[in-house]
């Protein structure tokens, strides 16, 4: 990681500094539609707040929907592109995949065409923070980041970042912003290898290989609500344990760590947790049918495994 | 045959209302230049306080409808007036002429606005004609029927009519402070002073030994709490004041004890909630982060009052422009309002007093709420109306984080952890405050109609004494469900380390000496819950003395054992030394928290009381079969039956 350390770029003076323009990319699966309201109102919002300080211009929300049923009919796509117009917002797309392509696969079927300097990758179910934007996109002034990502709220994720040079192992997929020009050049997730879950990890690290920097920004914000049992321990989505259990499999195997695959496999056959024996399979069926992810980092210089996170850790929810 | 004029043939005495009248009058009424000066005394009876008038210099004349007090009131040399103050326009008429081109200094009407079916507008037409006439005030004294003992009485069924007195069987309009104050303004009368009369022990007192009357009973202190806390009013009489017409200059500025007006219409259209969320503007980042997470709630039925605490103009500005930032459907919902002076619970008292919401419910400025946090609270509300709702709260640590950036960053460094106790207990809370001001949502009712406050007297634990009041009136609806975080910083002004322990320590005692002070009222099946204790202090009691017996017995076997009669068990004496170390440890840890702290932590609290106490009486059962202990049990019954012996 650079140990220069980073000047916070002024949010509230343009001098100096061309706006940059700006796409909000959501995809959407089975989402709550009182979510999906929230979302859309307040990253609007945090869009014109940051086009009315000259931080950004043009800027534009795409989403697309992995529903079987569409999520937003005739009207409701009026109503919403009648509030975002109201908020300065210009363009605002709306496309029916029609089947679920994944997080990355969704995200990847909105990229082509896009020529905005830079691309806010959202979750659905996030309340943006109105400062989100502003201060997120002035931290590419600095030439050698090519992906910032958000504070989530209210339990932020545990992964370090440098206090000087605010470098982190890799971003989150939830609120990531990242250069358009960074997303065509790497050809946007690997949706091949990862359906759900470390996909962000790898979009990160293959942005590091290309010697861009990753860095947190504590100063943006993002709600993005989970849930605790009554014992105060963290309770992961319902498709977290299978699904990120398949991805860090594969993730380690892609970034060239046969040690922590070997690691993960004993650990994931020893597991009472039939999902940890499913990852084991659906990886061994991959390797049998030449399915595995192309290897990278053969020299360790970007994957970061910390038993099986890929940052170190300030604590952990599990404990 | 007496007419009803009699029994109001009261007399001028110095412990009397109409002394403490006077006294009112000589204080608040400019003095009069000559007795052309007129204090005009409406519904005068007999005159009681005609001589008063006229030896402060006034002149007196006295209107009633009944003659014979006024044939009195001749005989003593005083200016009389038949009048019927039922017909108003007839009486201002022949007042007027009777006064002639004579000042009035005062209108009195000591006692008889509760007469009146058209009092109102009655005191409308005096203070027209006090504009006529000047400088004329209006002096009023009317019975209270809000007096705890008519409330008591109305507990027991009972509206007891009197010929005279609170209850007199002819008042036919009956005033709290609330509606004499409306009815003056109304009437465009403004207070200038008061001197209530004062009866704690009122004529309505009987039967005087029944359990809400009599003064030393537990029920009646509990009573008379509440209504103390509600308003000044509890055993005023008569209120006793003195009005100027409203577009006087000179009037004073007086205590404004008036609460918002009860209409079934707005509570029918009343909010869900109100969020008092204080700040001091010194975590600007923590105050945006708090604001976001009411934000994005999952239910919006709720208003935000941000009270900014003596905060500068700048500051109050930027708090404005970060409100003014978010959607309009939120930031609409936000009321940013100033605070100045006070301590720590000033904010709350005024935030809690401007609440729209049928609930109000404290998130600070550096606390989170999930986005079920209201929903939640609305789910219980709706269940448990007018109940102190307790949702689960989590406990996260976090720290100043250095680093570029207009406002102080930080960030978490511990996972949330749930201290404490998920279903709520009065009792364990008249130990310490074991809920978070975020766990709770309380009727706001109970400041705005009950008169509790947050004490502004308390530098610390303020939340706590609120909530032992509340819970005893309202009960706890509770879930264990976690919505929201609770937290505390490792590094910067979090209150823990603001306030010396002392200060803690201090506030502790006051609020357990008030908690002491007062009868408690618990819930319903809460006597099992008392029975439980009381089981639990004699089983700690028998362990007590059964660790006695068992340390005298290993002291015994030992001094058996190096004289070479019999062997020591040691499995029995390692046991009995643990168990007995164990019990007297936590003993003595508990002992230290109590006298060093405000707050007991979980593992010191009864609950692990009892833990202790089973293992206690586990490792005893073990002690006692093990093989050993069996082996030398001849040897304890034979040295038992010795010192029996040698005490006989």
């Amino acid at each position: 990681m650079q140990d220069e350390p980073m000047d916070r770029p002024e949010a509230t003076s343009v001098q100096g500094r061309r706006p940059k323009s700006i796409r909000v990319q959501i995809v959407l699966y089975d989402t709550d539609p009182h979510a999906l309201h929230s979302c859309l109102e307040s990253i609007s919002v945090a869009l014109h707040n940051a086009a009315e300080k000259s931080i950004i211009c043009d800027p534009a929300i795409v989403i697309g929907d992995c529903s079987a049923d569409p999520i937003i009919d005739e009207d409701g796509l009026g109503r919403y592109r009648e509030y975002t117009s109201s908020v300065g917002i210009q363009l605002y797309e709306y496309t029916h995949f029609g089947k679920n392509l994944g997080f990355g696969g969704g995200h990847n079927k909105l990229l082509p065409g896009a020529k905005e300097d830079l691309c806010l990758i959202l979750n659905p179910d996030t309340y943006s923070s109105p400062q989100l934007i502003t201060e997120m996109a002035p931290v590419f002034d600095d030439q050698s980041i090519g992906i910032v990502d958000a504070k989530q709220l209210p339990l932020e994720h545990p992964k370090s970042y440098d206090p000087v040079t605010m470098d982190t192992s890799w971003a989150l997929g939830a609120c990531l912003m990242i250069r358009t020009s960074i997303m065509h050049e790497i050809g946007g997730f690997d949706d091949k290898s990862f359906f759900l879950y470390c996909e962000d990890v790898d979009l990160s690290w293959r942005t590091r290989l290309q010697g861009w920097r990753v860095v947190h920004w504590p100063h943006a914000k993002i709600f993005h609500d989970k849930y605790l049992d009554e014992d105060g321990v963290f309770i992961p989505a319902a498709t977290e344990p299978e699904y990120s259990a398949e991805s860090s499999l594969l993730l380690a195997y892609k970034y060239s760590r046969d040690d922590i695959v070997d690691k993960m496999i004993d650990t994931f056959l020893h597991s009472p947790a039939r999902f940890h024996r499913k990852a084991v399979d659906a990886f061994q069926q991959r390797k049998h049918d030449g399915g595995l992810p192309d290897r990278l980092d053969a020299e360790h210089k970007v994957g970061q495994f910390i038993g099986f996170d890929f940052a170190e850790h300030r604590f952990s929810y599990a404990d | 045959m007496q007419t009803d004029a009699y029994k109001y043939q009261f007399q001028y005495t110095e412990d009397s209302l109409y002394a403490q009248v006077m006294r009112l009058v000589n204080t608040s009424l400019p003095a009069p230049g000559s007795d052309d000066e007129l204090i005009v005394d409406i519904g005068c009876g007999w005159g009681a306080v005609a001589e008063q008038c006229r030896e402060l210099g006034f002149g007196y004349l006295g209107c009633d409808l009944y003659p014979e007090g006024l044939k009195n009131l001749e005989q003593r040399g005083f200016e009389t007036m038949i009048a019927d103050i039922s017909d108003i326009n007839t009486f201002v008429d022949t007042l007027k002429k009777q006064v002639g081109s004579r000042k009035i200094a005062a209108f009195f009407m000591l006692d008889v606005l509760e007469h009146l079916v058209n009092g109102d507008k009655l005191v409308t037409a005096l203070s027209s004609l006090a504009r006529e006439y000047g400088d004329t005030r209006i002096v009023m004294s009317v019975p209270n029927i809000a007096h705890y003992e008519l409330s008591a009485k109305l507990l027991m069924g009972r509206f007891d009519v009197t010929p005279t007195g609170l209850l007199d069987k002819t008042h036919v309009v009956f005033y709290t402070n609330e509606r004499l104050t409306t009815t003056m303004n109304a009437a465009s009368w403004k207070e200038i002073a008061r001197d209530d009369y004062i009866m704690y022990e009122s004529d309505q007192r009987f039967p005087g030994l029944a359990a809400p009357l009599a003064p030393l009973t537990p029920l009646r202190m509990f009573l008379v709490n509440i209504r103390d806390s509600i308003d000044d009013f509890s055993f005023v009489n008569q209120f006793v004041r003195v009005y100027a017409p409203e577009n006087n200059l000179d009037v004073l500025e007086v205590k404004n004890d008036s609460r918002p007006v009860i209409s079934k219409q707005y509570f029918a259209n009343q909010i869900f909630a109100s969020v008092l969320v204080r700040t001091t503007g010194s975590r600007l980042g923590t105050l945006h982060d708090t604001l976001l997470s009411l934000a994005a709630q999952t239910d919006s039925n709720f208003e935000v009052l941000l009270l900014c605490h003596n905060v500068s103009s700048n500051v109050f500005d930027t708090i404005n422009d970060l409100v003014d930032s978010f959607p309009e459907s939120f930031s609409s919902r936000v009321n940013v309002v100033q605070v100045s002076g006070g301590g720590r619970s000033r904010p709350l008292n005024v935030g809690a007093r401007l609440a729209k919401g049928k609930y109000t419910i404290i998130l600070d400025d550096d606390d989170l709420a999930f986005g079920c946090w209201m929903e939640e609270f609305h789910k219980l509300g709706n269940h448990w109306p007018g109940q102190v709702l307790r949702l689960g709260v989590a406990v996260q640590h976090l720290e100043d984080q250095p680093g570029p950036g207009e406002y102080s960053s930080y960030h978490t460094i511990s996972r949330p952890r749930c201290p404490y106790p998920k279903k709520f207990d009065l009792l364990s809370h008249l130990h310490e405050n074991r809920t978070p001001p975020c766990a709770l949502a309380y009727p706001t009712s109970l400041f705005q109609y009950l008169g509790i406050q947050f004490g502004e007297d308390l530098p610390v634990l303020e939340d706590w004494d609120v909530l032992v009041r509340a819970t005893q009136l309202c009960g706890v609806a509770n879930t264990t469900k976690v919505c929201a975080l609770y937290r505390h910083w490792e590094s910067g002004d979090q209150s823990t380390s603001i306030h010396p322990p002392e200060q803690w320590m201090d506030t502790r005692k006051k609020i357990l000496s008030t908690i002491d002070s007062l009868p408690i009222l618990l819930p319903p099946k809460y006597a099992n819950n008392i029975r439980k204790i009381n089981d639990l202090e004699q089983v700690v009691r028998s362990l007590h003395s059964e660790r006695s017996r068992l340390m005298a017995d290993l002291s015994r076997m030992r001094a058996d054992n190096s004289g070479g009669n019999a062997p020591a068990d040691p499995q029995a004496a390692t046991l009995i030394a643990s168990a007995a170390a164990s019990l007297d440890a936590r003993r003595e840890e508990r002992e230290r928290w109590q006298t060093s702290s405000g707050d007991l932590p979980e593992h010191v609290g009864y609950t692990s009381w009892l833990e202790v106490a089973n293992a206690f009486a586990a490792e005893l059962i073990q002690i006692k079969s093990s093989k050993g202990w069996k082996l030398t049990e001849p040897i304890r019954a034979t040295g038992r039956l010795a010192r029996r012996i040698l005490k006989k």
